[in-house]
């Protein structure tokens, strides 16, 4: 990986560097999300889900070497140095660091942007009547939504879907909108390659794979603000409905019910420490979460010194003093 | 200065004639004739001989099982080492519309492996690394149900004789022997004598099988031998080579230098050239094959795994701006010039400090006895080993050696590469013919060629602006002038893309 990439993720601040490699690999604990949200990379959760641990650690010793950062193997934390804080700014002003996509609203960014590719392709392709080809993802369970989104956009849809594209194309930022259109390419008209992208923007093939998920993140905040104008690309890049897993979920869903916790214990058949991390998760990746509900409530006046309590407390905390300068949803 | 037939076992042809063959292959593949070796291969395999072809790169070896689709019942298995390769060759069958394809190996998620495991059935043709079918999922399912041609690609890394040798080729001849193909065709595009005998014994074939080996020799690529001083040097006289405008494929050792040549040639004429490596994703590689093929990208600098996967006839150019990693991977990769037939020119930059840089990587990767027995004592344990180390002690674990066996196997072959690497090393520093010496060291019984002004030479004399002067390759495939690479308005894009309501 390029390694000051990883530039982004620190702090003067130490930091325990094994916490943010999990959080980029994507590695759901619950002391995992804590870290992230305490080192303000939630939204970063599972940008590199296939890095390795040696490439991280590659990657980490050599910003070391360029005395970058600072790194305790004891404690097992790294922090920057302020040649690496001046590099950080430098490398953060150049915008390709991906703020504007939000993993657990939006899902993998990766397989978002091959879905969005794939399809340009097809459709391009089809409309050309090129009938047999390499299509530009080896995924086969991408290749198979995007043909099941197809099949039932029929035929008259590839070109409404056209038409969405140059409309949000039209309203995205016009950095986001280059670094998108310039990304597709079909058997018909081959494009630029990325290389030449990346070269084009001033930026490293790494650094615009991120530029690319960031303009991809503004997309898909768009097409969610205005259903009504975009429902092709809606069925073409689904997002989850909901950034906690299915027993979180449930959980939940009882609290936001109005059940008192006892009640909701019991029914559950779940240990209640588990029940609990399911809140804490719920509070760290549901923007919206509800701490008015009854069974929070009662969990926080039981004992406002607990885990728990204090936890959500943080949460709600930082989430208030954030939302005065950035925009939620 | 064709190729040698050399049919080392059983009668010669079956039941279906070359001129049968040629009037499908001209139906459907547009084809008027076969290239050397193709036609006694398909009617071994078509008579129901299994076969060894042993052919060099460039000689349609994936037409092979592409035309024998139709004529086999049953699952077309190819184990292919390369990932890059395999999508690459994937791709062709989709583009060719022979039957649908399934590419199994580590880039897919275990769900998407399941999902084609399950309908096996319904494609025609599945590709596989060597690894994936070590996976006993992989291989019961192939035992219940039909397979009707195993294809071996690249089969010299079965012998631990080549300089390619993979230890997960090692359990092939077993696995073989349980999926019980119809045919089995074993696929290389260099073997000696040696690892000739190593692919049929260890692959376990019968002494029926059908054996054919072409001469190494391609008459119209032109060899050029350029030794240079300096970088400075080997900088600029690449720049005279890629100013003749023809298609070009650099090889270089890593990525990063990759990368760099391409940046330092695009500084020099903006939008000719790309990069083509590991680090690309699949939809990346793949564009940058379409932009080469449809001519908007003139040069394509590549590390060697990735440059085989170039698939374009019309190359004029191949040049190794470092030195490949032995005498067979030179071969092969000269060989994606001119596969067209028209000529070709293949130059490779020779600098003196390169004998002592290469020899000293050969040592360092060189595996000590106390660290493959540290291995085999704590396998979870890598210590200092790199992950290409434990990919091989690995495989040996895993097929079970002893290891006082697996170090006598290493020993033995880290001489050996060295030895081959010091053949190399003389080819690079010679002033006989080239193209000669390439026939000697490959070819079971070599040829005496004819060296002439349009066969091969070596730095200064000629020089490198006579060669070209005298080849001329401008006049048979002059590319034409890239497009312009800079960025496009969105709506410009959709434009080109897409046809307006
Ligand atoms: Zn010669």
């Amino acid at each position: 990986m390029q390694a000051t990439i990883l530039l982004a993720t620190f702090a003067l601040e130490p930091r325990r560097y094994k916490a943010i490699y999990y959080s980029l690999q994507g590695k759901q604990t619950i002391s995992n999300l804590f870290a992230s949200h305490e080192y303000g990379l939630l939204d970063q959760f599972h940008l590199y889900p296939k890095l390795k641990w040696n490439d991280y650690q590659a990657a980490l010793s050599q910003l070391e070497k360029e005395k970058l950062v600072i790194i305790d193997q004891t404690r097992a934390e790294a922090k920057l140095t302020s040649a690496g804080l001046v590099r950080q700014t430098g490398l953060l002003a150049q915008g390709f660091w991906p703020t504007a996509y939000r993993y657990w609203q939006m899902g993998p960014a990766e397989e978002q942007w091959e879905r969005l590719l794939l399809a340009v392709q097809v459709v391009s392709n089809y409309q050309h009547q090129i009938v047999h080809y390499q299509p530009l993802t080896e995924h086969l369970l991408i290749q198979r939504q995007v043909k099941a989104w197809l099949k039932k956009i029929g035929t008259a849809g590839g070109q409404n879907f056209v038409l969405e594209l140059g409309l949000a194309l039209a309203q995205l930022p016009e950095q986001a909108a280059l670094i998108i259109a310039n990304s597709f390419w079909s058997d018909y008209d081959a494009g630029i390659p990325g290389p030449t992208l990346a070269q084009a923007l001033s930026l490293t093939p790494a650094e615009l794979q991120l530029a690319q998920f960031n303009s991809l993140g503004l997309l898909l905040s768009l097409i969610r603000r205005e259903t009504l104008r975009y429902p092709i690309l809606q069925q073409l890049l689904p997002m989850p409905q909901t950034p906690l897993n299915r027993s979180a979920d449930w959980t939940y869903h009882q609290v936001l019910t109005g059940k008192s916790w006892s009640a909701i214990v019991t029914d559950s058949r779940l240990k209640e420490g588990t029940l609990r991390e399911h809140l804490l998760q719920a509070a760290l990746l549901c923007p919206d979460f509800s701490i008015e509900a009854p069974a929070v409530q009662q969990l926080l006046k039981a004992d406002p010194e607990s885990f728990f309590s204090q936890r959500v407390q943080e949460i709600i905390t930082a989430r208030s003093s954030r939302t005065g300068g950035e925009q939620t949803q | 200065m064709t190729a040698t037939n050399q049919s080392t076992s059983g009668s010669d042809n079956g039941s279906v004639t070359t001129e049968q063959l040629e009037n499908e292959l001209t139906q459907r593949f547009g084809f008027a004739h076969f290239r050397p070796g193709q036609a006694p291969l398909l009617q071994a395999l078509l008579s129901g001989r299994d076969a060894l072809g042993i052919l060099p790169t460039g000689s349609g070896k994936s037409l092979l099982y592409q035309f024998l689709s139709p004529h086999i019942n049953g699952l077309i298995v190819v184990v292919s080492p390369l990932i890059s390769l395999m999508a690459d060759q994937a791709g062709r069958i989709r583009r060719q519309n022979l039957g649908k394809v399934a590419v199994l190996n580590s880039q897919l998620t275990v769900a998407e492996r399941q999902l084609v495991l399950q309908q096996l059935e319904q494609y025609r043709f599945v590709f596989l690394a060597p690894e994936t079918l070590q996976q006993p999922a992989v291989q019961q399912r192939l035992r219940q149900i039909t397979v009707g041609l195993l294809v071996i690609d690249e089969a010299h890394c079965i012998s631990s004789w080549g300089p390619d040798f993979r230890p997960s080729y090692l359990r092939l001849g077993i696995i073989r022997q349980q999926i019980r193909p119809q045919r089995t065709l074993a696929l290389t595009a260099t073997a000696n004598r040696r690892v000739r005998q190593d692919i049929l014994k260890n692959l376990r074939l019968a002494a029926t099988t059908f054996v054919y080996q072409a001469s190494v020799d391609r008459p119209n690529i032109y060899l050029r031998l350029q030794t240079v001083a300096d970088e400075t040097s080997k900088w600029q006289q690449t720049l005279m080579l890629v100013g003749q405008q023809v298609p070009t494929l650099i090889y270089v050792a890593t990525r990063r230098e990759a990368e760099e040549l391409t940046q330092r040639l695009d500084q020099q004429q903006p939008g000719i050239a790309a990069f083509y490596h590991a680090g690309l994703s699949t939809s990346e590689r793949n564009q940058i094959q379409q932009l080469f093929l449809k001519n908007q990208l003139r040069v394509v600098v590549a590390t060697s795994a990735f440059g085989m996967g170039i698939d374009k006839s019309n190359l004029r150019l191949v040049i190794h701006y470092q030195l490949p990693a032995n005498f067979e991977s030179y071969l092969q990769e000269i060989g994606r010039a001119g596969r067209d037939g028209q000529p070709a020119l293949a130059v490779i930059f020779v600098m003196a400090s390169d004998q002592q840089r290469l020899s000293q990587r050969l040592l360092r990767n060189r595996l000590t006895p106390g660290s493959i027995q540290r291995f085999f004592d704590h396998p979870d344990d890598p210590q200092q080993l790199d992950t290409n180390q434990q990919g091989i002690l690995q495989a040996y674990r895993q097929a079970e050696l002893p290891a006082a066996q697996v170090i006598a196997i290493l020993q033995t072959t880290a001489e050996l590469r060295f030895q081959q690497w010091q053949k190399f090393w003389t080819y690079l520093t010679s002033t006989t013919c080239l193209r000669q010496q390439l026939c000697d060291y490959f070819d079971p019984e070599p040829a005496q060629l004819h060296h002439s002004d349009h066969c091969c030479s070596q730095a200064p004399t000629p020089s490198l602006t006579t060669v070209l002067a005298r080849l001329q390759l401008a006049q048979i495939a002059s590319a034409p002038p890239a497009a312009a690479r800079h960025l496009r308005q969105p709506a410009a894009v959709l434009r080109q893309l897409f046809i307006e309501s």
